[in-house]
């Protein structure tokens, strides 16, 4: 059975597999292997990716983008960025959930609905159903964050074989390429997250050494620090505080977007919006330099877990081989110098930095089917693991950097006569204090109804290759293993997984007639396009009455094309 | 649950912290350290007839460990060199609400204690000889 | 590329959790696999960490040949190549990697081996109570005021004081670190003494009261060192400012 490999990412997505001994990404129908990770709720169904990217501006309320900044989130945790965010937010069980129009979704059924579109486009190509899939998430992230990424899978009809870390498989489409061997540091600069990764390479072993990151730190937010300029110019030329239209502020993003992206080529470029209410369009010239010093302090702030990664795994940059780039706010010059000036050599960029997560996740989907023997990715959790302790203090069971799969074992006992349950929560991070770390999830642990310290049950916490933690407990006097329910703190119960899986069959029948209908539009205006074309080069050639069918004919499927949809 | 709020005035506002000269009369100096942790704890008491009218100490390690030799030396100070003797880390933990992970702090502070009596009573016997 | 091992019957030294196949009840002796139905085994929980790296209890590890039989038992384990396979074998695979990167990340680093030897051994010398290095203690508390007045002055701005404290500190820093370097010399020598009893005598009985002195030995200066890298890592997180590890 086929496993493809899929790198669902903040602003783009893609999707890849094994051709033989090489990883391919997939491409669209227009020829473009990146989906915009967007999805919007039109009148017509869901649209996901380039067609849904027109929708940011016109319809910003019921058009989703970085869906993935919310993955395995509380609402608190994204306070301070929720004023691009044209959508409600709200929160359900530790969950995010987003309004879009009448319903409400939760992170992982929006990051759903991208997979299935990268599913039904590999299918489309490869001709074949595809149900397995290995997906890459941010070094970074949590646990919590990887379980929504797995629900996600889920919610989509994918079996999330694997999650991978997006550094590490970076790493491997590059050994792979370039069969490199000795001490490579991978640096990932997303749309919305930052990883660095260390790893040596040896005899087709990719072993992971350290890892550190930020999973709030990203390409966006350098948009973010272009745009809040444009807006208080704005304010300042023409009185108008852009803040109050949302349309308009997706439209300030975006052009922010795009002029950071224009001066990584040209020393200079103009952002221009048309402004609300007929006020006018606005025009501002950007330098390089202006940009440079507007985000020197984004880039300083890659640069501490660089020199963390370095410091954990024991090593000086002058240890570090190769620099590998990865992710697109890499393409920025600055950003470029800055981790050359750290490393002291030039990173490398042969690989398209935008494809080579994809890449890789599509070469360790062939290891796990089995068609790719000679590579193994040795890798590690990023974050110590560990659990609550009386008086607020987080006891240490499994430390950041540790090769993954790991286990801890731990024993409980009872202090009052009888007592028959202890309380246990799980925590992640590195700070001394349970309030300054991340909760994962609790559980009740049940104890036999015996004197205190008699009962003795050992737990065993495994984290598993997908730096995902499984826990087991067992009454070491009975040897009987106990069942544990693990209620996450900031995850979706298997329940609404279940519910959410029915919700989206449900759904599809729906989706697929909406696609259909977005594709049939844009077959149609191309093939107005073509015709037209073909009767202006050689529309003298044919009789009048022909063209005058043919331009009746054409009326009819412009106006099939715009029209509503149908019913039925 | 937080740290209790004791431990938190313990180590914001560290009481006794300083030191006395090792071979100034009447005073006794206990050395301990936690090898598991690598903290340290110097502690050391000034007698006068039979009762402790000082105490100080200075200690590298955690909160509950600066907590705990603060508390130490505020209970010491006024007491016999027998009443020292019965101060036990339990009566620490207790006072101090400490958690199970940090009971060590308090059987650090109790060995300072036992130490700084042990080397004023062999200074003691030396001197009176 | 030959990844090296042969599934159908390797043979090992290691000990496993039984003497049957789990799946076809067939007689297993130290074979990761068994001989007739090629299931993988489960590792024995009780197995020590040099047995599973295939290595006697010495201190002295050729980290080249320790990494290169790390990896051969990584792709005779990882979960990566049980993908296929049934539950029971993907948890028995899950299991031994977990042993096997416990075991490997344990042997790899010398002062963790050294410790972890200690724990082993800790039937005869368990209780090792040293008196404490008097000099060292004073030499640490100094250190941490030197520290605190540095940080104090930083966070008044005071330029000047904090150029001061830091000249003070970076010398510091320097013969901290030489101390840490002479008491690594120290405990190679250690590793060496051992090294010698041991593989003259590697019954556990066989020359105990030497043994259990070089491990006292080793047991006061891994105590020391623990003292002074806790000091020296404040230090030089005070000094290069980031976030310090956790105390605790």
């Amino acid at each position: 059975m086929r496993i493809v490999g899929i790198d669902l990412g903040t602003t783009n997505s893609l999707i890849a597999y094994m051709d033989g001994k090489t990883p391919r990404v997939i491409a669209g129908r227009g020829g473009r292997a990146m989906v915009p990770s967007v999805v919007a709720m039109t009148d017509n169904g869901l649209i996901v990716g380039d067609p849904a990217k027109e929708h940011l501006v016109r319809n910003p309320a019921r058009t989703v983008y970085s869906v993935k900044r919310f993955m395995g989130k509380g609402l608190a945790d994204v306070a301070d960025e929720l004023k691009y965010f044209p959508y409600t937010l709200s929160e359900q069980g530790g969950v995010i959930r987003i309004k879009v129009g009448e319903k409400t979704y939760s992170p992982p059924q929006i990051s759903a609905m991208i997979l299935k579109e990268l599913k039904q486009r590999a299918e489309a190509v490869l001709h074949e159903d595809i149900s397995k899939a290995v997906i890459t998430v941010p070094a970074y992230f949590n646990d919590s964050q990887r379980q929504a990424t797995k629900d996600a899978g889920m919610i989509a009809g994918l079996d999330v074989v694997r999650i991978i870390n997006e550094p590490t498989a970076a790493s491997l489409a590059y050994g792979l390429q370039q069969r490199t061997q000795g001490t490579i540091a991978v640096y990932d600069l997303g749309g919305g997250t930052f990883d660095i990764s260390i790893l040596k390479l040896k005899d087709g072993i990719f072993e992971v050494l350290s890892t550190n990151g930020n999973t709030h730190l990203g390409g966006d937010d350098f948009d973010h620090v272009l745009a809040e300029v444009i807006l208080k110019d704005v304010r300042a030329k023409h009185g108008l505080s852009l803040e109050k239209y949302d349309e308009a502020m997706q439209a300030v993003r975006l052009e922010a977007e795009r002029t950071k992206i224009r001066l990584s080529d040209e020393q200079t470029a103009t952002a221009v919006i048309e402004l609300p209410d007929a006020t006018g369009t606005y025009r501002k010239d950007f330098s390089r330099d202006q940009l440079e010093a507007l985000t020197v302090e984004l880039v300083e702030r890659t640069l501490g877990p660089c020199r963390q990664a370095l410091k954990d795994a024991g090593l000086q940059p002058s240890d570090i081989h190769e620099v590998v780039l990865v992710g697109g706010s890499t393409r920025m010059p600055l950003v470029r110098r800055r981790v050359q000036e750290l490393f002291g050599k030039a990173p490398h960029s042969e690989l398209n930095p935008d494809e080579v997560v994809a890449l890789g996740a599509a070469v360790q989907a062939g290891i796990l089917s089995g068609d790719t023997q000679d590579m193994l990715l040795l890798d590690v959790t990023p974050l110590s693991m560990g659990i609550e302790t009386m008086g607020g203090v987080m006891s240490t069971l499994v430390r950041r950097n540790t090769t993954i799969p790991s286990s801890a074992k731990e024993m409980f006992t009872t202090y009052v006569d009888g007592q028959t349950g202890v309380d246990i929560h799980i925590l992640q991070g590195e700070r001394e204090l349970v309030k300054d770390n991340r909760s994962l999830a609790r559980f009740r642990l049940k104890m036999p109804p015996l004197p205190a310290g008699v009962p003795r049950i050992e737990v065993t916490f495994l984290i598993d290759a997908n730096g995902i933690l499984n826990v087991t407990a067992r009454d070491m006097r009975t040897s009987q293993s106990q069942s544990i329910e693990v209620k996450p703190s900031y995850g979706l119960s298997d329940e609404e997984v279940e519910q959410m899986i029915g919700d989206s069959f449900k759904f599809a029948a729906e989706d697929i007639t909406a696609r259909k209908l977005i594709e049939a539009r844009l077959d149609g205006g191309a093939l107005i396009a073509a015709t037209e074309k073909s009767l202006t080069q050689g529309g003298h050639l044919i009789a009048v009455d022909e063209i005058a069918a043919i331009r009746a004919a054409l009326a009819a499927l412009a106006a099939a094309r715009d029209g509503p949809r149908p019913h039925g | 649950m937080a740290y209790s709020e004791k431990v938190v005035d313990h180590y914001t506002n560290p009481r006794n912290v300083g030191s006395f000269k090792k071979d100034e009369k009447g005073v006794g100096t206990g050395m301990v350290g936690a090898p598991e942790c690598g903290d340290v704890m110097k502690l050391q008491i000034k007698v006068e007839g039979e009762r402790i009218v000082d105490a100080k100490f200075k200690t590298f390690g955690c909160g509950s460990a600066i907590a705990s030799s603060s508390l130490a030396t505020e209970w010491l100070k006024g007491k016999t060199i027998d009443e020292a003797q019965t101060i036990k880390n339990t009566d620490i933990v207790q006072e101090l609400n400490l958690p199970p992970v940090k009971i060590h702090c308090s059987v650090l502070a109790e060995d300072a204690i036992k130490a700084a009596l042990a080397d004023y009573k062999k200074k003691a016997e030396t001197e009176t000889k | 590329m030959d990844h090296g091992h042969d599934t159908t019957n390797k043979r090992t030294e290691l000990p496993m959790a039984r003497s049957m196949c789990w799946h076809c009840q067939s007689e297993v002796t130290g074979e990761y696999y068994c001989g007739q139905c090629v299931k993988v085994q489960p590792l024995s929980k009780e197995m020590d960490y040099f047995t599973c790296l295939g290595l006697p209890r010495l201190l002295a590890i050729d980290t080249a040949s320790l990494e290169a039989k790390y990896y051969d038992l990584s792709r005779a384990f990882h979960p990566d190549f049980f993908q296929r396979k049934t539950d029971t074998e993907q948890q028995i695979s899950l299991g031994n990697s977990a042993l096997l990167n416990t075991a490997y990340h344990t042997l790899k680093d010398p002062i963790q081996r050294a410790e972890y030897l200690l724990k082993l051994e800790a039937g005869s010398a368990k209780d090792i109570r040293n008196s404490p290095p008097a000099d060292l203690f004073e030499e640490i508390l100094e250190l941490q005021e030197d520290l605190e007045a540095f940080r104090s002055a930083s966070s008044a701005r005071d330029a000047n004081e904090t150029a001061q404290h830091r000249t003070k500190l970076l010398a510091d820093r320097g013969h901290l670190d030489q101390r840490q370097q002479a008491m690594d010399t120290k405990l190679a020598g250690l590793f060496t003494k051992w090294d010698t009893i041991q593989s003259r005598a590697p019954q556990p009985d066989a020359l105990r009261p030497q043994k259990d002195d070089v491990l006292k030995e080793m047991r006061e200066l891994l105590s020391n060192r623990t003292y002074l890298c806790s000091i020296l890592g404040d230090l030089v997180a005070t000094l290069e400012g980031g976030y310090a590890d956790r105390r605790h």
